[in-house]
């Protein structure tokens, strides 16, 4: 027995003399994301042999603040992260909060340019640098029950102007069919920011100055389109997961709804319950005024590394394999922001078999091309302050438009108590 | 011990005196270093703090009190919370007193049966009582939701903005604190002599008489406890509107409270100076409270 | 008992008072029904169905799978860390307040006006208001993410002195103290001997209030406790729902099989230990707090 083990450590002995380095030598990370993101890490794990990573799963909404306390207490602090909203790049980054790493001499310009257009625009400091990667781009497209459609007689809008009047269409006659449900912060931004309405968009040579104009004519116009949508019951007066929508959709009830690049394997496929080749992709509308599609995105995470770190390398390294491999993000649950990564994403998402329309990948690919450039990261929360001026007053009945003064009031106040100068034209 | 002058009986009863001290300061001494651990320090602490830039550590005087009272959140804020006290104090008054009175005019065994029931949602509390009116508050899947209907609110959204935060708040701590206390009315209720009661009863006081002008006046400290225990508790909610975003985005309700803006300013901007400035500030009032009780009333027995 | 009053009336009195009791009844004990009915049901008998509709055991059987699987049933670390906080928490509680009482109601020394004072302005004083500073004294002491930290600091618990004090002002008259002193009992022994053993229902009472407000503690452990594997039943709850996007669908572009059946398991897990000890204790409580108010 004891000479067994005897042999064993000479064993041992002899592998670290041959190899130069062992277990001691492994550099550990610790990492925070959430459940999903887990097996990002694990794969960088098992992909490097000198790199030991500990996963620690944080809830999104306690993200900020945990990462306040471990660095207040200078214990436990992660060497990357992945963040669940694109604002916490800025709120990281602050001078008490000063966390992010600064990314720009570390990441190679090609690597850069393989995300998608406007998808770094929320890892972008101020002074250009950048701080952070994106893991999933989460534009906007037009999803709609095909079958519907056609029983209707109906086509796919390809304007907003045309959206209504296909929304109309549909609810005539008292038939129950909406066109989507608005109760809800992030639909009803996108209809204002879709048609050029500036709500807390930094400005290109200052992003430490804000523009909101709420009552802009371009916000208006968004919003009494919103206002007429509700009346003629083509807009639902719910948040799109209120469990009194997700009847409306199984029961055949939903024509279309405007939703991110997420909506169709989560909410739709899922939630909505859409059998098997009923769902269709199609680009975001644009407004009639416009030439192109200005899209607004919901939600898509980035990832961060620690400043302090002792192991920058392996953390830019961590990185970069994250977003950008292909084997890690075939499988990943939404549409990789770096291209080269999505493709294979891609062609699963069309080889389901699911979707009803053809090439429907290579449509949110084309889609991504009009992300918003105001899509950036904030030291503001906009959907708080959003909620709180607008959702709950337009849940209980009141018109969209009659809410925007106090939403700009409110904008205004948060973004100035966020240390963001602000102009209203 | 006749032989001791009266000098050295002095001497031993100050010896003894003294040595009471000693040992009940000895017994005092775990919850003595807990009190300056976990009371006096913070609060010294946070009132230092409130008066310097806590990132380059640098004196700066009134300016974190001037940012905290120059927040935009503030005013709603104390709005809220009062509107939040106030509710629930009074149903916490009015409810608690009026269930205990009645459980009283009942046997012994069933009013312990009705009494274990009042009191089991009190086991829900914290984020569990979140999660759970979150369900309570969706006509879909609630148990209420036939009230819900009959209102016409027909989703949590407008369940929620029907029903307002500061009556949600107020229910949701009704609920889950008014068993415990009709429980404590109920022993003092037990406890009040018999025989006061037997002879008002002779002299032909009906129950309503009885409650009003024997009943209520004999536990009216027991419920004045529970008022002001009510009302601290009530002054510091946090939990509750900061759990509501555990629904989505559009339940998010993060400056609703005044904790809520301490807690927004520490762990959202790190800004700890104006943290401790409205912690500071948010003493105040139980402060005034605890010395009103204590040297304007008799309410608090120190002698 | 009414009989002086007659009986047409007494039964309208009594019709009135049942109706009133019954109508609270419902409103008490509907949500707790629901609740446990609930955790037996799937996602869509959630919606479609009535809302007391009973699930089956399969479905029950198949949410716990799911809720266990998720991060090697995290929850179970959660549960058994909220024990140890709890146990720990309790026993510091019982350790500190108990003795504290008796001196302060027991007896004359300097200094025994003040620490009265501040129990009161303590316990009117919520902690949440003074959290943050806690935390940075925490970690100051190096004491923030550690079993210890957590324990100590939610061992401080006035309402615990406060109650003993009381106990033992209106329970154990001061006449009698003094006369077992005069038997030659010291002070301290008169306190382990004398007061302790009368304690029992004192020590029920101050130990029930710590254990409910310890098991749900959720401010203070979610502020020192950052290591989701330290983390406590309430806590771990809100990270369950938040990170699975249960209650919250938008969250939700994630493959976690947590949804609003096991967000419902998982209130339920934290909520029946308290149940239990609710229904276990109730009666000594009553017993203490008897005890307690009949003189006060």
């Amino acid at each position: 027995m004891k000479k067994t083990l005897k042999t064993m450590a000479f064993g041992c002995a002899a592998a670290i003399c041959a190899t130069g380095a062992f277990a001691q030598d492994k550099v550990k990370l610790l990492v925070w994301g959430d459940p999903v993101r887990e097996p990002f890490y694990q794969a960088f794990d098992e992909a490097r042999d000198d790199i030991d990573v500990e996963f620690v799963s944080v809830a999104r909404n306690e993200m900020v603040a945990k990462l306040q306390l471990a660095l207040r207490s200078g214990e436990g602090v992660p060497d990357a992260i992945f963040m669940q909203d694109v604002n916490f790049a800025a709120q990281l980054s602050t001078r008490r909060a000063n966390y992010l790493m600064e990314l720009s001499d570390k990441v190679d310009q090609e690597t850069v340019d393989g995300f998608y257009p406007t998808s770094l625009v929320p890892c972008e400091k101020a002074n250009g640098s950048l701080i952070c990667l994106r893991n999933d781009v989460a534009h906007f497209m037009l999803w709609y029950n095909a079958p519907l459609m056609e029983e209707l007689g109906l086509s796919v809008p390809t304007t907003w102007e045309e959206y209504e009047k296909v929304g109309a269409a549909a609810a005539a006659n008292d038939s129950g069919i909406v066109s989507g449900a608005v109760a809800m912060h992030i639909p009803l931004m996108n209809f204002l920011y879709s048609n050029g309405c500036e709500l807390a968009v930094p400005q290109a040579n200052n992003p430490e100055t804000l523009k909101i104009n709420a009552t802009s004519p371009q916000c208006v116009e968004a919003a009494q389109l919103v206002d007429r949508m509700l009346d003629t019951g083509s807009l639902a007066r719910v948040a799109p997961f209120d469990p009194e929508f997700l009847e409306l959709a199984k029961a055949n009830k939903l024509l279309m709804i405007p939703g991110p690049t997420w909506f169709g394997e989560f909410i739709i496929k899922r939630r909505y319950e859409f059998a098997d080749g009923m769902t269709g992709v199609a680009m975001t509308p644009k407004w009639a005024a416009q030439d192109e599609p200005l899209v607004w995105s919901w939600g898509g995470g980035v990832w961060g590394g620690w400043k302090d770190t002792k192991h920058p390398e392996a953390v830019v390294d961590l990185l970069k394999f994250v977003t950008t491999d292909v084997d890690v993000n075939r499988t990943a649950v939404t549409m990789p922001a770096y291209q080269p990564a999505s493709v294979e994403w891609g062609t699963a998402f069309d080889g389901s078999g699911y979707y009803a329309t053809d090439g429907s990948f290579d449509t949110m690919v084309d889609a991504a091309a009009f992300g918003h450039p105001g899509y950036a990261s904030l030291r503001l929360d906009t959907r708080a302050s959003f909620t709180k001026a607008v959702v709950n007053d337009l849940a209980s009945g009141a018109s969209f438009e009659s809410l925007l003064p106090q939403l700009q009031e409110e904008f205004v106040n948060a973004a100035q108590l966020a240390g963001y100068k602000v102009i209203t034209d | 011990m006749p032989s001791l002058t009266k000098q050295e009986r002095d001497v031993r009863k100050r010896k003894a005196a003294r040595r009471q001290t000693l040992i009940s300061y000895i017994l005092l001494l775990p919850y003595l270093a807990l009190m300056v651990m976990f009371a006096v320090f913070p609060v010294l602490y946070a009132f230092g703090l409130s008066f310097f830039d806590t990132f380059e550590n640098v004196f700066w005087g009134l300016t974190n009190y001037r940012e905290a009272l120059n927040d935009y959140r503030l005013v709603p804020a104390i709005w809220n919370v009062t509107q939040y006290v106030l509710v629930w104090v009074s149903m916490m008054v009015i409810g608690v007193t009026l269930l205990a009175l009645l459980l009283d005019t009942l046997s012994e065994r069933p009013a312990a049966i009705v009494r274990s029931i009042y009191f089991m949602p009190g086991a829900i509390a914290s984020s569990a009582v979140v999660v759970l009116w979150l369900f309570l508050l969706d006509p879909l899947v609630s148990p209420f939701s036939f009230v819900f209907e009959a209102v016409g609110w027909d989703n949590r959204q407008s369940t929620i903005s029907g029903l307002g935060e500061v009556w949600i708040f107020a229910l949701m701590g009704f609920l889950g604190n008014s068993g415990g206390w009709i429980v404590v009315l109920g022993g003092a209720l037990s406890g009040l002599s018999r025989d006061i009661i037997e002879a008002a009863r002779i002299d032909g006081a009906n129950p309503w008489q009885m409650a009003t002008r024997i009943k209520i006046p004999m536990i009216s400290k027991t419920i004045t406890l529970m008022a002001i225990m009510t009302l601290a508790v009530g002054m510091q909610i946090f939990v509750e509107p900061q759990l509501m975003s555990l629904a989505g985005g559009q339940f998010d309700k993060p400056d609703w409270s005044v904790t809520q803006l301490a807690y927004f300013y520490a762990f959202r901007f790190g800004d700890f100076g104006v943290a401790a400035a409205i912690s500071t500030l948010s003493l105040v009032l139980p402060l005034i409270i605890a010395f009103t009780l204590i040297f304007a009333t008799r309410f608090y027995k120190i002698d | 008992m009414n009989t002086l009053l007659p009986k047409n009336k007494l039964r309208l009195s009594s019709f009135v008072i049942w109706s009133i009791l019954a109508f609270f009844i419902v409103i008490y004990g509907l949500p707790l029904l629901w609740l446990f009915i609930a955790g037996t049901r799937s996602e869509s008998s959630l919606i479609s169905d009535p809302p007391l509709a009973l699930g089956t055991f399969a479905v029950m059987k198949e949410t716990f799978v799911n809720l266990a699987g998720y991060n090697n049933f995290q929850m179970l670390t959660w549960a058994m860390n909220s024990v140890i906080y709890t146990v720990g928490s309790v026993t510091l509680t019982l350790v500190s307040c108990i003795p504290a009482g008796y001196a302060l109601a027991m007896s004359e020394f300097k200094g025994r006006k003040l620490i009265l004072i501040m129990t009161l302005v303590a316990m009117i004083t919520p902690s949440q208001a003074i959290i943050l500073p806690i935390f940075l004294e925490m970690s100051l002491l190096g004491l923030t993410n550690t079993y210890m930290g957590l324990i100590l600091a939610s061992s401080f618990f006035p309402f615990g002195v406060y109650l003993s004090y009381i106990y033992y002002t209106t329970s154990l008259p001061k006449s009698v103290v003094e006369s077992a002193r005069i038997d030659g009992c010291g002070h301290f022994q008169c306190f382990v001997h004398m007061a302790l053993p009368l304690a029992k229902p004192l020590l029920a009472l101050v130990a029930f209030f710590s254990f409910v407000n310890n098991w749900n503690n959720y401010f203070l452990a979610f502020v020192l406790i950052s290591d989701d594997d330290k983390q406590n039943l309430p806590v771990g709850l809100t990270t369950l729902i938040n990170s699975s996007g249960a209650l919250n669908p938008q969250a939700a572009a994630n493959n976690l099989p947590i949804g609003q059946p096991e967000a419902i398991q998982a209130a339920i897990l934290v909520v029946l230990p308290i149940i239990l000890v609710f229904l276990v204790s109730q009666k000594y409580v009553r017993s203490g707090l008897n005890a307690g108010a009949e003189k006060g």
